[in-house]
């Protein structure tokens, strides 16, 4: 599903934020990111939705080579990829119905499908009777209930979670985790970066561990610390 | 595109100018105001070329004659003068009008009861589709046969016209000074709007929407906020005009206001229509750079 070869990518102020990565994340796998701050954690995702070009090397994301799409394609490879981050990034002044619908309508899905597939998503993450709050009246579990929500409802064939329990107490953290789980056993590629070594450590899935843009570890079964 | 996004992005835009409803209305303030400056200025400057027009479109020339030019010869040369292809009209003057006017003029009956014979030559008044050509036209009227003298009042003309275009030069300058003022007040104006909303333009860009989808409704929304504006404005212009007009006509009633209408609409009109286009186009503007996710 991704595939790097010899990515590398230094910013234009000189910092060398990844080094000649080399990987193969296949369907349906979920994988943890793990690694201190200022490891390239950030970037690896940003990579793979073209929101950065690598300075050199190859991404492949779903058969597309994302170092060679044109301008006007980028937005059809960030429908194919769901994301999430740490602070839900949610539209202020949208309610949790039109945050989830607004990731469809931006593919100009008939109001049918909308109306069809809005609601499926939302019940999914158990937010079906919040659907008309407005972000500020939800808690933060729910906000990323929502924004979770937003990411799936178009079917994307990979999730780039950036440390979605970053902001989130344990037991809400682990509610989120098993919506990853569920989300990822219906065939969605999950990649999550984070901190929480609990999860990490219990998870038992394959962890990637990044250090100064080098990847130090990449275990199939594996625990935040070895 | 499909017709259904671009109705959504109407809805869009009108919910959304709803929804930062004080920093819409600021901004449709702020953008009236600066059309109604320009479109004041621009009224009061269209009046004073208007009174300029009327003061030009008086010069006239004089045309003395020989005095031993038969009745014939006059005719002739009025024929010729009327030939010429800036004169409009040549109206003849004889001798007994002539002294007529000048007795009306003078009021001195004293001074005309000393003159036994009429020394006035019959004439030729002459006047012009463009006053301007005052000068040329007087040159080639010298050269024809029969005539004494040609006299337009040369100083008098010359001054007027370096005034008049000393007005307009003027005008002009000033009206692109506040044409350009106004387009930056503006665009800056959108640009803090869209500031404002940058986020939401960053997490359209990351659920994959297309440039265009994102830029139409900003669009629309100032398009719709700079044709508020221009009504806005209009409104103030139309009803301010008809009421300095009064004020003016009724304390000078010899100069030529421009009457409502023609003019006045035309500046109405032009007022919406850069509200929206500057509106637009500074929307698009301002967004661009945050299109570059």
């Amino acid at each position: 599903m991704i595939q790097m070869y010899q990515v590398s990518k230094r910013y234009p102020n000189g910092a060398l934020a990844l080094q000649n990565i080399n990987l193969y994340i296949e369907k349906g796998e979920f994988v943890f990111l793990v690694g201190p701050s200022g490891a390239g954690k950030s970037t690896f995702m940003k990579l793979i939705i073209r929101r950065e070009l690598p300075t050199s090397g190859q991404i492949i994301v779903g058969g597309r080579n994302v170092t060679r799409l044109r301008p006007w394609e980028i937005p059809r490879l960030r429908r194919s990829v769901g994301i999430v981050f740490q602070d839900f990034l949610l539209l202020p002044n949208k309610t949790a119905y039109e945050n989830v619908a607004f990731a469809l309508e931006v593919t100009e899905a008939s109001p049918r499908e909308i109306k069809r597939r809005v609601p499926a998503a939302l019940e999914l993450v158990g937010l079906k009777h919040k659907l008309s709050a407005l972000p500020h009246q939800l808690s933060g579990g729910e906000q990323q209930r929502v924004s979770l929500a937003r990411s799936i409802v178009n079917n994307p064939l990979i999730l780039l979670a950036d440390e979605p329990t970053g902001n989130l107490d344990p037991d809400t953290s682990w509610e989120i985790m098993d919506l990853l789980c569920e989300i990822n056993k219906r065939g969605t590629t999950v990649i999550m970066t984070t901190h929480n070594s609990n999860i990490v450590d219990r998870m038992k899935k394959r962890v990637i561990a990044l250090e100064n843009g080098i990847i130090v570890r990449d275990d199939q079964r594996g625990a935040y610390c070895r | 595109m499909k017709l259904r996004t671009i109705i959504h992005h109407f809805k869009e835009a009108a919910s959304s100018i709803r929804r930062n409803g004080h920093m819409s209305a600021v901004s449709v303030g702020i953008i009236a105001l600066c059309l109604l400056i320009l479109g004041g200025f621009i009224l009061v400057i269209a009046n004073l070329h208007h009174i300029a027009e009327d003061i030009e479109s008086r010069v006239e020339i004089r045309v003395f004659l020989k005095d031993d030019l038969s009745e014939r010869g006059i005719d002739q040369l009025g024929e010729e003068l009327l030939a010429l292809e800036e004169v409009k009209k040549v109206e003849f003057i004889s001798k007994e009008q002539g002294l007529e006017q000048l007795k009306q003029e003078l009021d001195e009956p004293k001074v005309f009861a000393l003159v036994e014979k009429n020394p006035l030559p019959h004439s030729f008044k002459i006047t012009l589709k463009e006053p301007q050509a005052v000068e040329a036209v007087a040159s080639k009227v010298q050269k024809l046969e029969g005539i004494e003298e040609v006299n337009y009042g040369k100083e008098w003309v010359e001054r007027l016209f370096t005034f008049t275009r000393a007005l307009w030069i003027i005008g002009v300058l000033t009206i692109a000074a506040l044409l350009t003022i106004v387009v930056l007040i503006i665009t800056n104006t959108v640009r803090l709007a869209v500031f404002a909303r940058r986020k939401e333009i960053e997490i359209m860009k990351l659920v994959g929407a297309t440039n265009w989808f994102i830029r139409l409704p900003f669009l629309l929304e100032g398009m719709l906020m700079g044709l508020a504006a221009g009504c806005l404005a209009t409104l103030f212009l139309y009803f301010g005009y008809s009421f300095v007009a009064a004020k003016v006509i009724a304390l000078a009633p010899f100069l030529p206001w421009l009457p409502m209408g023609s003019v006045v609409t035309k500046v109405c009109f032009g007022v919406v229509a850069l509200g929206m286009f500057v509106g637009a186009t500074s929307s698009a503007f301002s967004i661009r750079k945050y299109l570059q996710v």
